[in-house]
């Protein structure tokens, strides 16, 4: 479904506060869904026994499939204005088929600086084996004061 | 027909070790070679990479919904640059088949390996039976809409942490590439970390 709700903005935003969750259940479906269209067809992404010989329980999801799951999270919360500036993320265990994978995250932080309105999140997700990624993610939003404005910035500042 | 034992990205030489890796920061392997996407962006292709995480936003999804906040057509999401959207493809005409054996667990060469460049070169690492990437860091810039063509530039070494884990012994190695619209406009600089390592036991 297209997202359509209030756009949310900077001012709505608090420290401390909880991102929705999603859960993602990883079916084998849903791995050949996701190597299909990120076009990583490296084995261990869609076939068991080369996911196990990587020491994981299954096939397991790619870095580029693990962050689809926080843009998941992160754009349902703050699009369609808001706009990503940074992520960054470390897997700590392998998110594999069989896995339900949490995605959830935390406002940690939120300043202005070269006009625009940033929020830090603290992100993660889990499983039933634990803690499989973490990371922080800045976030542009818009204001209340004009919620249609797409924050922009260059590789200059 | 004797099968290969199973490992999954292996690569490296025998001329290496770690501290071959760890002398190699800071060089840039990628020859001033860019790597330019094999594809102009379309439309389908990013509604297509929505649909298994389910992805709403309507500036990936509607042409008229991203023009309309200014975007020059729809958006590519975010988590899509830095492969989905920068690499070749996997077959063109005139290519040798890609699957010449029916063995299930063939792997047909995917792409150049955690230990092969851009260019060819040969960055500095011991042989490893597997490789997988275990992170990542993504400054996003211009955002690039349907109809954008990328190309990758550099790709530098910029870090080496040897690490015995519990999957095995290797290193994790982050290698930073900019990624560029066809106006030359900077679209994201991704710093990407791999572990490449002699897995040990399976768990």
């Amino acid at each position: 479904m297209i997202t359509t709700k209030k756009q949310l903005c900077w001012e709505d935003v608090w420290d401390g506060q909880d991102v929705p969750s999603v859960t993602l259940n990883l079916t084998i479906q849903r791995m050949v869904m996701s190597a299909g269209s990120n076009r990583d067809f490296a084995t261990h992404h869609h076939n068991t026994e080369m996911g196990q010989a990587d020491g994981a329980p299954d096939m397991h999801a790619n870095a580029d499939s693990c962050l689809a799951m926080w843009e998941r999270v992160i754009t349902d919360w703050s699009s369609p204005v808001g706009r990503l500036k940074k992520v960054n993320f470390r897997i700590t265990t392998f998110n594999a088929a069989g896995d339900a994978v949490t995605v959830s995250g935390k406002v940690a932080k939120k300043w202005q600086e070269k006009g625009l309105n940033l929020v830090e999140l603290d992100m993660k997700s889990e499983h039933a084996r634990g803690v499989s990624m973490q990371g922080t993610a800045v976030v542009a939003l818009p204001s209340t004061s004009n919620p249609n404005k797409v924050p922009k910035w260059t590789a200059e500042g | 027909m004797t099968e290969e034992k199973i490992t999954s990205n292996r690569g490296g030489s025998p001329k290496y070790t770690w501290d071959d890796t760890v002398a190699a920061i800071g060089r840039d392997f990628s020859g001033g070679v860019e790597s330019v996407a094999d594809e102009v962006i379309e439309y389908t292709a990013i509604t297509r990479y929505c649909e298994p995480w389910e992805i709403g936003n309507s500036i990936y999804w509607s042409e008229q919904a991203a023009k309309g906040l200014g975007y020059r057509g729809a958006v590519v999401p975010w988590s899509a640059l830095r492969l989905t959207f920068s690499s070749g493809g996997h077959w063109r005409p005139g290519h040798e088949t890609r699957f010449p054996t029916p063995q299930r667990n063939a792997t047909a060469d995917s792409g150049r390996g955690h230990s092969i460049s851009v260019s060819g070169e040969e960055v500095p690492m011991p042989l490893y039976t597997n490789s997988i990437n275990s992170g990542m860091e993504i400054e996003l810039f211009e955002p690039a809409c349907v109809g954008d063509r990328l190309t990758v530039r550099g790709d530098k070494l910029v870090n080496v942490i040897p690490k015995q884990t519990r999957v095995g012994f290797g290193a994790f190695h982050t290698r930073q590439r900019g990624i560029y619209n066809q106006r030359n406009e900077l679209v994201a600089l991704v710093r990407s970390t791999s572990y490449s390592y002699n897995a040990e036991k399976k768990g």
